[in-house]
């Protein structure tokens, strides 16, 4: 009998609407962090910064079809102070989203990028620095909390910055070519019925690991002594150790990851609990797999919109039915938003400000923190409450990238020293 | 060949810096007889070096070095689709095309043994076959696969600053005004991006609004500092089309080519010719050249000096102290595997004179570079000092490659259909769709821009495959041929000497031929791999022993770090 998870990742491999499903949950433990990409630059005047019918921007009603009924645009609140636009015809999975995960969820808005360049605002909040060779934040708290796991971090999008904590990351390919590594019997597209050409008895797997440590050694031997040697060194050490684990401890953890094809987003999604689950990984790193850089066709922010909170939707009631949801932080994040106003072609172009959600453990829910003003300029707020206040501060990336590590359960001041963390979204 | 307990010291040993350095300049491990050389006479090292440097694969390092900073080759992007004139073709022929143009020139200019700043100021293009169907691009058949070439659509040239596919790599958007090649140009070739500064948007300027932008960049002191060198530089690029992707293509061919003005524009392609979607695309429009004016746009410049055209912009660029600088870090950067950012002021200096000096040739700053102190340094303790290196994802292909005969390649479409996308031959070890490079540290170009230069849990598993295959691939041609002289590795043994003695002896051969390495059969490695050899031969027999072993010689740390 078919259950929900391949009834879902069918119907999405067959391009169906994305039905706002909503399901039942129960509580566990365990924490963990799950970031999701909105590669591009989300509009957030569509939902949690919303502005409609605006003197000086133009929200989502633009697109209004005065024709339908349906299609109408209008402010719902939720929580404490949560007020996001909502469209029950174009994204009515926001709705779905809001009215079950509104009190565990929150949004920063108003936080300072200063770049309207995609890789560096990418960078900076992702990261919370401008150095592109900076590690970003799932990445730092992967490697903090690795333990005994075979990876700190796993990155199913290709954006996750590992800067120099490569070792602790995990990359899976753009088109799941990791299970090719782990299971010999599996091998990309067209690779012809003469491979694999040769496999492994495990034992000799075994073996050829202690031989392989045995002869690091003696390169350590000739090549230790300076910081950045021995960091490669044992770099080295270290991945041989973690890759062996991966490779012995995945099973059919990876086996929804169809070899030759890119994986979606329920794919990823359901494969990141799966190996959080199994404490295979600390962090998993996901791209919500639409293109929001709407430079052309601003109207694909409602179908993006809906995608996202649909998804969001289904990784909050798996989280919760695992027992998952209160020892797992979901972070939703984009390198930046966009103008207030639409340009010449139907678009909106990059905006320096930005927005981030979060939900599940450890946040406190219910909360719209910081803001905009009528130029969706972002304002001071005090970071320790999130209220905006003149003798506050602008939430630049980097308070919001080391508030992430405080709200992880990290030290930030260990990697962002002198820098005061946002922390407002603390439960 | 070095003992396998080399001397500690400072500096690499002449073996060691004669493994560095060709694995830096060619891709690939250095021969059997370069190496007696050096170790015959340590001072025929920058002799060898010069070999290196007139050979085919420092074309090859040319280019990639330059792909990481122009980011064209990304396969997990869309490619061009095969309509058209284009239908016999295949998309790996396409990418191919694609990718390489601009990094063509660049190793075209160093190859020929042109002044690096010719890299800004060719007066030509270069072209393949595939490449001038794409673009209607005069190519002769009788000549190189790669040849000189010239667009005729208008354009000036200045070489990569007008290569089409840099511009298509890099596009440009909205109200963006060529703004972000601008910053791509100053990043590539002067080190000093403009996007690296803080964008402080005050005042409600709606970048958006074309006017008010315009307003904001002549005049808001906030815009003014980046914008006074930026645009100026930018409007030298307003005949380059703001896109040319694969969807604009299929739109030209939905058209049929051809755009009725009675049935209404085409909204998200209006300000182009429904014609220059088709083959040939044509990526440039002289006649656009001068819209920056009705924009109200600074006129063109280079920091704060006139400049015509992009031709001029391409010599004042090359003439630019910074040019050189730039230059030299890079060049110190891949050799070394260390960030442009990180390379010493004193160290980049020191090459910048010498390069300035040799009139801009990049073989002599190659050369100064491998042969600099930093270079071939044990430890990287010394400020500049290079750390122990990776072999790249190409490089460790190269080596699989030349001690096996292995090639890891796939054939997901070996005969093309009606489809507009179709990859017949994929190169595993050199690609991202369906291959390993950035899983193997390299780059993906497209989300992944930086190399990992360290050892990642997926790298060694890549690593794990490919040697496993090439092992299989090669014992099984290797037991295949009777005369062991013509074999690759197994040339010590048959299938069915299984005698200590003579696996021992054999085992010796292969740490001379894949490691380099004089070891005596009685030594505790060959004893370890034998060992190996012993456990795979009871467990199966001796053709799957020799695989192990292979396998486990060709994922040595010693031979992957260098």
């Amino acid at each position: 009998m078919i259950n929900r998870r391949e009834l879902l990742l069918s119907a999405a491999a067959a391009g169906a609407v994305w039905p706002s499903l909503v399901r039942a949950a129960t509580a566990g433990d365990g924490r963990k962090l799950f970031v999701v990409f909105a590669d591009g630059g989300w509009d957030v005047t569509y939902c949690m910064d919303p502005r409609l019918h605006h003197d000086t921007i133009a929200g989502p009603e633009v697109h209004e079809d005065v024709g339908n009924p349906d299609d109408r645009e209008y402010l719902a609140s939720y929580g404490e102070n949560i007020q996001v636009a909502l469209n029950d015809y174009k994204r009515p999975s926001v709705k779905t989203y809001m009215d079950k995960w509104a009190d565990r969820t929150c949004f920063v808005n108003g936080i300072w990028i200063g770049s309207i360049a995609h890789p560096g605002c990418r960078t900076r909040m992702l990261t919370g620095s401008q150095v592109v060779t900076s590690p970003d934040i799932s990445v730092i708290h992967g490697h903090t909390f690795i333990g005994n796991k075979p990876l700190g971090s796993v990155d199913m999008s290709g954006f996750s910055l590992a800067g120099n904590l490569a070792a602790s990351t995990g990359r899976f390919g753009a088109s799941n070519q990791i299970r090719t590594l782990v299971e010999p019997d599996q091998t990309v597209p067209g690779l012809g019925v003469n491979f694999p050409v040769h496999v492994k008895d495990p034992s000799l797997v075994d073996s050829t690991v202690s031989i392989l440590r045995a002869r690091s050694e003696r390169l350590a031997a000739r090549h230790a002594g300076s910081a950045a040697n021995d960091l490669r060194l044992s770099d080295y050490d270290l991945s041989l150790d973690r890759a062996e684990r991966f490779r012995s401890q995945s099973g059919s953890l990876l086996e929804d990851l169809v070899v030759g094809q890119r994986p979606g987003l329920l794919t990823t999604i359901y494969t990141g609990i799966d190996l959080l689950e199994a404490d295979m990984c600390q962090s998993v790193f996901i791209s919500s797999g639409s293109n929001w850089d709407t430079h052309n066709e601003q109207a694909n922010q409602h179908d993006n919109y809906e995608q996202l909170f649909w998804s969001l939707g289904v990784l909050a009631d798996e989280l919760q039915a695992r027992g998952l949801y209160e020892n797992t932080t979901v972070l939703v994040l984009s390198e930046m938003t966009r103008t207030p106003k639409m340009n010449a072609n139907d678009g909106k172009d990059h905006w320096p400000h930005g927005t981030a959600m979060a939900f599940g453990g450890g946040v406190k829910g219910g909360r719209t923190f910081g803001g905009t003003n009528n130029l969706m300029e972002s304002m001071a707020m005090d970071l320790a409450s999130g209220e905006l206040s003149d003798q506050g501060m602008l939430c630049r990336y980097e308070h919001l990238a080391a508030g992430a590590l405080s709200l992880l359960g990290g030290d930030s001041e260990q990697w962002f020293p002198g820098i005061t963390p946002f922390t407002a979204w603390k439960a | 060949m070095p003992t396998v307990e080399a001397p500690s010291a400072e500096r690499l040993d002449p073996i060691e810096h004669l493994k560095r350095a060709s694995l830096a300049l060619r891709g690939r491990l250095p021969s059997a007889v370069d190496l007696e050389r050096v170790s015959a006479d340590p001072d025929v090292l920058p002799e060898i070096v010069d070999v290196y440097l007139e050979s085919e694969d420092f074309g090859t390092i040319i280019r990639d070095m330059h792909a990481e900073l122009f980011l064209t080759r990304a396969d997990i992007e869309e490619q061009l689709p095969l309509l058209g004139p284009m239908v016999d073709y295949t998309t790996e022929q396409i990418h191919e095309a694609t990718s390489e143009e601009a990094l063509r020139l660049v190793e075209h200019v160093v190859t020929h043994d042109r002044p690096y700043s010719e890299i800004l100021t060719a007066d030509y293009a270069m072209t393949n076959h595939t490449l001038s169907v794409i673009y209607g691009l005069e190519y002769d058949d009788g000549g190189p696969e790669w040849q000189v070439t010239e667009y005729t659509d208008g354009r000036p040239h200045a070489g990569v600053l007008t290569s089409t596919e840099i511009f298509r790599r890099h596009e440009s958007a909205g109200s963006n005004f060529h703004r972000g090649r601008a910053n791509f140009f100053a990043d590539a070739f002067l080190c000093e991006p403009f996007d690296k500064r803080e964008i402080v948007v005050d005042g409600g300027i709606d970048l958006s609004d074309d006017e008010a932008v315009a307003n904001a960049v002549q005049l808001n002191e906030n815009c003014v500092g980046c914008h006074q060198a930026m645009d100026p530089i930018a409007v030298l690029f307003f005949g380059f089309k703001q896109q040319l992707r694969r969807d604009t293509v299929n739109h030209g061919y939905i058209e049929d080519c051809r755009w009725n003005e009675s049935e209404g524009g085409i909204p998200e392609f209006e300000e182009y010719s429904v014609s220059d979607l088709c083959y040939p695309l044509r990526m440039y429009t002289a006649g656009n050249e001068s819209d920056w004016v009705d924009l109200g746009l600074r006129p063109p410049g280079y920091f704060g000096q006139p400049v015509s055209d992009i031709p001029e912009l391409g010599r004042m660029m090359a003439d630019d102290p910074r040019f050189a600088q730039c230059a030299s870090k890079r060049f110190y950067s891949w050799f070394t595997q260390m960030g442009h950012e990180d390379v010493p002021l004193e160290v980049a200096a020191g090459l910048h004179e010498q390069f300035v000096a040799s009139g801009y040739d990049a073989k002599a700053l190659a050369r100064a570079v491998v042969l600099s102190e930093g270079f071939s340094a044990l430890h990287s303790g010394a400020e500049g000092a290079a750390p122990l290196q990776l072999v790249r994802p190409a490089a460790y292909a190269n080596i699989i490659e030349d001690l096996t005969g292995f090639h890891w390649m796939a054939e997901p479409s070996p005969q093309c259909g009606d489809d507009d996308v179709c990859w017949t031959e994929v190169d595993l070890a050199r690609s991202d769709l369906m291959g390993y490079r950035s899983m193997a540290g390299g780059l993906d170009y497209l989300q992944i821009v930086r190399p990992t230069h360290s050892s990642t849990p997926v790298r060694i598993l890549v690593q794990q495959r490919h040697s496993t295959e090439a092992a299989g691939f090669v014992v099984d041609a290797d037991f295949d041929i009777v005369y062991r002289s013509d074999r690759r590795l197994l040339t010590k043994v048959d299938e069915r000497d299984v005698g200590e003695a003579a696996v021992r002896d054999q085992i010796v051969v292969l740490y001379a031929k894949i490691l380099a390495m004089d070891v005596p059969a009685d030594h505790l490695e060959i004893d370890e791999t034998y060992g190996l050899w012993l456990q795979a031969y009871q467990l199966s027999d001796s053709r799957d022993a020799w695989k192990a072993v292979v396998s486990l010689m060709l994922q040595d740390p010693r031979l992957t770090h260098y």
